[in-house]
Formats: structure tokens, C-alpha cells, sequence
């Protein structure tokens, strides 16, 4: 009787292990659409701030006042902006860092999220489903860039980030930033072209840019990618992060679990009998 | 980027290895020294033990005070002791050939080789429980030794009496009532781990162990499991 | 009066339980009146906390998304319950009788700690009613290692409520049931072991993608081998802890069984104890040297996992392996609660001290957020006591569960 119990639930164990296995096979075989992108050129950015505004406008967000004291220190996003300006100054010039989601290729959040609510689309935004969230801020703590913000304050809590105005792009339409930036310091594409628009402006213009691109390789790469003319720890990009996509982390701990579910019954099986046959102490709890 | 420059994966391997191959050892010694009996001086309580199977393999007796070299000593009158061979012990060894006691007015010191037996030809020394002068030899233990041996009455199973000027100080280095039934069941730990299970067959057998079981053990070098217990390495 | 097939009437069933309903001790007590007053307030501030939103009632924030009711009720205090497991291995599959006595109880204790632990977690959650979207499937996320110690915390307080459950069906001399479930117990202990070494792992695992976040002297990606085999000696100090304090405060309900191995069965335990904190201390010291981390010793967070070190892990194995040696009942419980302590600390540490060490404000919990967890914990001990008053956990199991036997 017992021995029935014990191989159902261990089968309907191993049976929800499946589609990890079966969807890992799939994603290797057919790529798909390349992702969407987006290249931010912190040399063209003028600090304008309009990105600022039409963000909380398409996303209808509470707008508020933007005041130059805003850009005396170092900002970030919040439950009421998803993205913002933040300046850098140094002996020769300001640089303009605009700061949102990276929407990693292989995003921790995602990773992290067990409901599906934090999900990578197909098509490269990272976006946040409502009615999947359980508020356990998991994506919070796995998010080796710190983006996703919690409304604390809320009796139904929301999950906040930028979501590269993937409702947007579903309807043919490019993010709200990308279209607006007066300069185009912001420019939306493939991720393979914006590369090669990267390294080719750092090719025409050696002096001006140093020879790195941000989100190129960063945290297993990044569909949010940055240029820059100075080193990028001088304008606070962590840069700390290694080439590895964080989910990469869990896969040693994540693979295991089959493996020990498969291997430790038997074995605790045998020693029990093995065990048995020494004194008769196992039989006899048995028994009792 | 770490492919442009030198980088050694593998750098604390070497270290690491020495890490495992220390604990390897010192886990070894601090498992023997987790299972060796500590001295006498702690409280002890032992309920009626649940694994009572061990301790009941050989006898401690109530107002006896036994030495870790397993003689046991009872108080007779005054500070006049008698000395005898604990229950393990006798076992351990089984019948004797010869019986050498220690001489009468002879001085004995506490902790040092005091009588032997005789077994098969081996001599096994046995170490002496107090500091003292033999007054008096069992004199029938020493002419009839396999008789001896044979008795089923711990009483009349003395070796032979000490006066003990210090008998205090004495019997505070001995073991008796629950820490003896701690340490017998401690050496009967010991036993069985060395044994490793092959006293299963004794213990079917009614719960009785053979007696000269060391020879049942160790055939070849039952004199050296012997000191081993005796302490008389 | 009849019985149906599983020997069960309804009728005297139900009798029964409103005739145990009843207070079977004084109830103006001190502990009493201390536990109504902490788990009233906390009845108000969990209103609070639903109404306003966890920012009213907790200090988390942006940068500290988990504080104490992750930190501590839920990862602690699984660790904990890891002696259900440990024990359940040491009597069913080992076979070592001595410690039979008090499986009931650890399993017991086992089975409130998750129950009450996953109610904590429903606590912090923002969304807590969404917590079955995981459960029934509309979408499982198994990418994720939350959805795995999720998933293993609903099956193993399954487990846990089979094993214990012939206690239940003995209370109620539901005697056909009992014999059903008690032919479960083996199947349900290797499930067990099997469950927990996952979760007790899977709760370290959470931390692995947080990898800048955690000081190197606490992350690496060994993390869940150190909490799976801490959760063995955590698990076992509390069984020494509580288990000397039911002796006090249980004594009559105890069966002679239970009192009188009390003493070896706590010894034995010590010995465990000091010989797995040993192994852990030298797992601690290969990854030490494997991240080469001298380095970091020189600053507070250095200082800290010293004294976790030396003063939490050494200390007690030490202190262990002597009250052992000298059969010293005293020194064995002071060696439970300093490993206690040292693995309070120790998640702590991993979950909220050294997480984003670097950050400008740092966490500390509320007034709230702590009595919060004060009242879960007395109400654990509360259903703890109603259990143990009425049915054979710690008693003798009722005559005819021993003519069953053959």
C-alpha cells in the first residue's frame, strides 16, 4: 500500500520536472525572432529630460514638476518613475546617463519569478504581469542591477519597472523615449544591427568613446546597451557583474533536484535493510 | 577579457587539498577523542538505559570501585582493600594457566604492572588499582587457577588484599556506581566497533558471551586486543 | 451506534472532540496572559499590515526587499525543523531505537513550525491571495528555485502530517485509520529525508543570484550544501532545547518512556551535534581558502564571521564533544542554544546583515515586524500545547495500539 503512495508521488514529481527538460531541448534547436533593442549614446544625450516626461505620460503615471536641483545628486527609479536622468560630472565635461530595466537576455527576475509574472517576452522586453504576482519580491532580490521597485505602500502592491513599451511595440510602435529623444541619443532596433551601429561609431570616432559596449557581454548581455566616452565606473555602471547570465547561478542547484530525487529513495531504501539485518532495531521500530 | 592576461583558475587548489587531507586525519582523532572516556571527576546520571543489551554483557557491581585497567577494588574494614579482575576482563581472557599475584608486604603503586596471568603460553599483566601493601593472597586463586575462574560468586573472587594508608585518595581516581556503568558501557562500545559485529554470534547464543572471547576475536593477536583494553600496551 | 468501514463514528467522533475542546489547565497564567496579549496585538498589526500594505508595518524597503519574516520565521526557523528530518532518518533508517521516544514530538514540532512558517510567509507576500497560481498551475515557474522550496514545503508538511498522523487517529481511536497511516510511515520518512535535503539546500539556493549583494565571506555557490548540513545540527539543538524544556513543563503528560531516556537520548544528540558542527567548520574553512578570503577579515563583516566562526560554530562543538565526554545534561543544553544562536545569526547573516553590506541605510526591523513574529511563534506553542495535552505524543499511545501489533 505504502509502496504504491510512494512511487505516485514521486512519478507526479518527476513528471513536473518535464517541462524543464523538454523546454530547454526546444529553445535549442529554433532560435526564433532576434530581440528588440535599444542603444543609448550618453555622448549625444543633452540632458533634456524628455524621456523623463513622455515616459510617465505614456504610462500614465502621476507627472510632476522636473527642476534642475533634481540632477544635484544621483537618482533612482522608483514605484513613480520608471526612468530618469542622472548627471556625472567631471574636470571636462557632464555626462547624461539615462537609467531604466536593462532587459537582460537572460534576466534574473525572470529566472526568479515562480508565477510567471516577471517573463521574458520572445521579442526582448522584460515585462511585469499583474494578475500572475504573488508580491514576494524575489525579482527584487535577484536583480543584480536593482530595478524592480515595490509599491510598500499599497494594499495591492504593483511591481514597477520599465517595460521598453512592449504594449507599444506590439502595435508596430517604437517606446515612448526612442520616439521622443530630441537629439536620438536613444535608437530602438536589433540587437545584432544596434551592435554593429555601436562598434562602428566607436571605429569612426575612436576619441570619442571608449572601446567597450555596455550590455554587450554585461550579466550574459543586455537588450539595453550603452556607449560612452568615459570608463564606465566613472559614471557608476556596475561593472562587476562578469559575462555569466545570472540564471546561470541557479542551473548547478536546479539541475541536482532530479538527481536527488532519484537517487536518495533507493539508497535510504538500502540502508534501511541493510540496516535491518544488523541488530533488530529496525524492524522492531517498525513494528512499534 | 580574462583571455589577454594571466590567470590561474586553479590557484587555491594545492591548499585545498592539504585542508582535506588534515581533516581527513584530524576528523580521525577527534572522533577517537569525542569516544574516550573522560576522567572521574564529572556527575553522571544514566536512567536504566534503553540500551541496556550492552551494559548487561558484563557485570558492575554496586559499592565495587573499578580501575579503567578493569581490577576492581571493595573495602573491606579500616583501609584494608581486597582486589579482584572485573567481570570484563575475566572474559576477555578466560581460563587461566597461572595466576602470578604480587608478593606478600610488597609495595604497590597505583597505575603500574601489578599481577599477570598466564594464558596459552602469554603473559598478560594486569595494572594495579591502588597505592599500598599487600597483606593479604588468595591462595586458593593461585593453586587452582582454572577453578577459579570458573566461580560464579563475585565474593569469593578476590585476588588479594592491600592495606591503603591514603584510601580517600585513592578511590577518588576510581570508578564507581554511574560513571563505572558510563565507562563499562563506553568499552563496550569499543568492543563492538572492533569488532565489528562478529560478537553477533555471542550474543544469539542467549545473550552470553564465550568466555576468552579476545581469542574468538583476534586468534592471532588476542594478546594485543587484550592490553588494549587492559591498558597494558 | 454505528461504525462505518474505517472503523470511524461520526457521532462519538464529534463528542469526543467538543469534550477535548475544553481547557485542560488553568487558564490565567502567566505565559498565559503574555501570549494573549502578544498575539492580540499582533491580530491588530497583521490587520494593519493588510489594510495599508507591508510599508506600514515593516521596514523594508527598495534596497531590502526581505527582512526578519523571510530572514528569520521562514528560513530560520525551517532550519530548525530540519531535527524531524535528521531524527527520522537516525530511528527509520538507521534503526537506532534510542531516540524513538521523541520522534513523535520533533515530528510534531516539525509539521507546526512549516505550517506556521508558510502562514508567515503568506504574512510578508504582497499579493498573498495570488499564492495559488504557483499551486494550480496557470503558470509554473521552474526556472525558479522559490517555486521548488515552494512546492517542497506543501509536499513535505503532506509527509510530515502523515507521519504524525497516527498520533491523531490513536486520539480519536479511529483504529483502522491508524493502522493504514502507520503503514505509510516508512514511505513518507524517505520522502521526507528526500524533501528536506532539498529545501533545507533550496533555501540557501534562493540567495546564489544575489551574488553581488551578499558579502564573499558568506555567498558562494556552495551555500546550499552549508545550509543543508547546518539544518542537521540546527534541527537537533532544538530538539535538545525544547526538548528540555517539555521535559519540565510536560512532565505529566510523559510517559516513563520518554522521561527516563531523556539523559541518553541527549547525550547522543550532543555527540551528533560535535561531530557535524566539526564537519561544517572545515567546510567553511575549504571555501575560506578557495576564495582566498584573508583578505575581507580586516573590516567589520571580517570581524563578524569570526565571531560566527569561532564563538557560534567552534565553540559549541567544543563545548559539545566535552559535555559529551562527561556526560554533563548541563553543558549539553548550554552547547544547543549558543548553535542555536549561531544559526539565528548565521541566516541573519546570509539574509539581511551581510546583504548589501555596502548600502547606506541599512535594515534593521521594525518594532512591528518583530512582535509580529513573537506572536506567530506563541501561537505555535500554543497549538503546540493543545496537541500535546490530549494526544500520545509524548504519552504512551493507548492500550490497543499494542494489541495491534503482532
Amino acid at each position: 500500500m505504502e509502496r504504491r503512495t510512494f512511487v505516485k508521488t514521486l512519478g507526479a514529481i518527476g513528471l513536473s520536472t518535464l517541462p524543464t527538460i523538454t523546454k530547454g531541448a526546444e529553445s535549442k534547436s529554433s532560435p526564433g525572432e532576434e530581440f528588440n533593442a535599444i542603444l543609448i549614446d550618453t555622448t549625444l544625450c543633452t540632458g533634456c529630460r524628455t524621456c523623463e516626461e513622455v515616459c510617465l505620460e505614456a504610462n500614465g503615471m502621476q507627472e510632476f514638476e522636473m527642476n534642475d536641483s533634481d540632477l544635484e545628486k544621483e537618482r533612482d527609479t522608483s514605484t513613480d518613475q520608471l526612468t530618469l536622468i542622472n548627471l556625472y560630472e567631471n574636470e571636462e565635461n557632464e555626462i547624461y546617463v539615462k537609467k531604466q530595466c536593462m532587459h537582460c537576455s537572460q534576466p534574473a527576475c525572470a529566472s526568479a519569478c515562480l508565477t510567471k509574472a516577471m517573463l521574458k517576452t520572445k521579442e526582448g522586453p522584460v515585462i511585469w504581469r499583474e494578475d500572475k504576482c504573488m508580491g514576494c519580491r524575489f525579482c527584487m532580490l535577484s536583480c543584480p542591477f536593482d530595478v524592480p521597485k515595490f509599491e510598500y505602500h499599497s494594499a495591492n502592491p504593483k511591481i514597477v519597472k520599465c517595460t521598453m513599451c512592449f504594449e507599444r511595440q506590439q502595435k508596430g510602435g517604437l517606446p515612448a523615449c526612442v520616439e521622443n529623444c530630441p537629439s536620438e541619443a536613444i535608437i530602438f532596433g536589433k540587437r545584432t544591427e544596434l551592435l554593429t551601429e555601436a562598434k562602428r561609431r566607436i571605429a569612426e570616432s575612436p576619441d570619442d568613446y571608449v572601446n567597450h559596449i555596455y550590455g554587450e557581454h554585461e550579466a550574459g548581455g543586455t537588450c539595453v546597451l550603452y556607449l560612452s566616452s568615459v570608463p564606465f565606473e566613472e559614471i557608476n555602471f556596475r561593472t562587476n557583474l562578469g559575462n555569466d547570465a545570472y540564471p546561470e547561478l541557479t542551473t548547478g542547484f536546479l539541475y541536482s533536484v532530479p538527481l536527488v530525487i532519484i537517487l536518495w529513495p533507493p539508497f535510504l531504501l538500502a540502508m534501511r535493510n541493510a540496516m535491518k539485518g544488523k541488530v533488530n532495531n529496525a524492524e522492531e521500530v517498525e513494528n512499534e | 577579457m580574462e583571455s589577454n592576461y594571466f590567470y590561474d583558475l586553479f590557484s587555491t587548489k594545492g591548499i585545498e587539498y592539504v585542508l582535506v587531507i588534515m581533516f581527513l586525519i584530524s576528523f580521525v582523532m577527534f572522533f577517537r577523542y569525542l569516544e574516550k572516556p573522560a576522567r572521574l571527576t564529572a556527575r553522571v546520571s544514566i536512567p536504566a538505559a534503553i540500551e541496556s543489551t550492552l551494559i548487561n554483557w558484563f557485570q558492575i557491581l554496586e559499592n565495587y570501585f573499578y580501575h579503567p585497567g578493569h581490577c576492581w577494588v571493595k573495602v573491606e574494614s579500616g583501609n584494608v582493600v581486597s582486589i579482584g579482575i572485573d567481570d570484563f576482563a575475566s572474559k576477555l581472557l578466560g581460563t587461566p594457566n597461572k595466576i602470578n599475584l604480587p608478593r606478600l608486604g610488597e609495595n604497590i603503586a597505583q597505575g603500574e604492572m601489578g599481577m599477570s596471568m598466564e594464558i596459552d603460553g602469554k603473559r598478560i599483566d594486569l595494572l594495579t588499582p591502588v597505592n599500598g601493601e599487600v597483606v593479604e593472597i588468595n591462595q586458593d586463586a593461585v593453586d587452582n587457577p582454572d577453578l577459579f575462574s570458573r566461580r560464579t560468586d563475585e565474593s569469593d573472587s578476590w585476588l588479594f588484599k592491600v592495606r591503603v594508608p591514603k584510601l580517600k585518595a585513592n578511590l577518588v581516581n576510581l570508578l564507581s556506581g554511574d560513571l563505572a556503568k558510563a565507562w563499562m558501557e563506553e568499552v563496550s562500545h569499543k568492543l563492538s566497533r572492533l569488532t565489528t559485529g562478529d560478537l553477533g554470534f555471542a550474543l544469539q547464543d542467549g545473550g552470553q558471551l564465550k568466555d576468552g572471547f579476545s581469542k574468538e576475536i583476534s586468534p592471532e593477536n588476542w594478546d594485543e586486543l587484550a592490553k588494549e583494553f587492559l591498558l597494558t600496551k | 451506534m454505528s461504525s462505518n468501514e474505517l472503523g470511524i463514528n461520526i457521532k462519538s467522533t464529534y463528542k469526543f472532540i467538543l469534550s477535548e475542546l475544553k481547557p485542560k489547565s488553568k487558564i490565567i497564567t502567566h505565559f498565559n496572559v503574555i501570549a494573549f496579549i502578544i498575539i492580540a496585538i499582533g491580530a491588530v498589526l497583521i490587520v494593519l499590515r493588510f489594510v495599508k500594505g507591508l510599508g506600514a508595518v515593516t521596514n523594508l524597503s527598495q534596497e531590502y526587499p526581505w527582512g526578519i519574516w523571510i530572514g528569520f520565521d521562514v528560513i530560520t526557523g525551517v532550519a530548525f525543523a530540519g531535527g524531524a528530518y535528521s531524527l527520522c532518518f537516525i530511528v527509520y533508517i538507521l534503526g537506532d531505537k534510542k531516540y524513538k521516544p521523541i520522534i513523535r514530538v520533533t515530528v510534531l514540532n516539525g509539521f507546526l513550525a512549516y505550517v506556521f512558517y508558510a502562514g508567515a510567509l503568506l504574512l510578508d507576500l504582497g499579493k498573498p491571495w495570488n499564492v495559488i497560481n504557483p499551486i494550480i498551475g496557470n503558470s509554473f515557474g521552474v526556472s525558479s528555485v522559490m517555486f521548488l522550496v515552494a512546492w517542497h514545503f506543501m509536499l513535505y508538511m503532506l509527509t510530515e502530517l502523515v507521519e504524525i498522523s497516527p498520533a491523531f487517529a490513536e486520539w480519536l481511536g479511529w483504529r483502522k485509520v491508524r493502522k493504514y497511516l502507520h503503514g505509510l510511515t516508512l514511505g513518507a520518512v524517505i520522502l521526507g529525508i528526500t524533501l528536506s535535503t532539498l529545501h533545507q539546500s533550496g533555501l540557501g539556493a534562493l540567495f546564489l543570484m544575489a551574488k553581488n549583494k551578499i558579502h564573499p565571506l558568506w555567498y558562494s555557490e556552495f551555500i546550499p550544501i552549508l545550509f543543508f548540513v547546518s539544518s542537521i545540527f540546527a534541527g537537533l539543538s532544538m530538539v535538545i532545547v525544547e526538548g528540555s524544556i517539555s521535559h519540565k513543563v510536560f512532565k505529566n503528560r510523559m510517559s516513563d518512556e520518554v522521561s527516563k531516556s531523556h539523559n541518553s537520548i541527549l547525550f547522543g544528540l550532543a555527540k551528533i551535534c560535535a561531530v557535524v558542527l566539526y564537519v561544517y567548520l572545515f567546510l567553511k574553512l575549504l571555501l575560506f581558502i578557495h576564495g582566498e578570503h584573508w583578505v575581507h577579515l580586516n573590516s567589520q563583516m571580517g570581524v563578524l564571521w569570526l565571531v560566527e566562526m569561532i564563538g557560534f560554530v567552534a565553540l559549541p562543538c567544543v563545548i559539545f564533544t566535552q559535555a559529551f565526554r562527561y556526560r554533563n545534561e548541563l553543558w549539553v543544553k548550554i552547547g544547543g542554544i549558543i548553535t542555536m544562536l549561531g544559526i539565528i545569526l548565521n541566516r541573519l547573516n546570509v539574509s539581511v546583515i551581510a546583504f548589501k553590506w555596502y548600502a547606506a541605510d541599512r535594515y534593521f526591523p521594525s518594532w512591528m515586524e518583530i512582535e509580529i513574529t513573537l506572536a506567530i511563534i506563541f501561537l505555535e506553542i500554543l497549538v503546540l500545547r493543545w496537541i500535546i495535552h490530549r494526544m500520545p505524543i509524548l504519552s504512551d499511545s493507548p492500550v490497543w495500539v499494542k494489541n495491534e501489533k503482532h
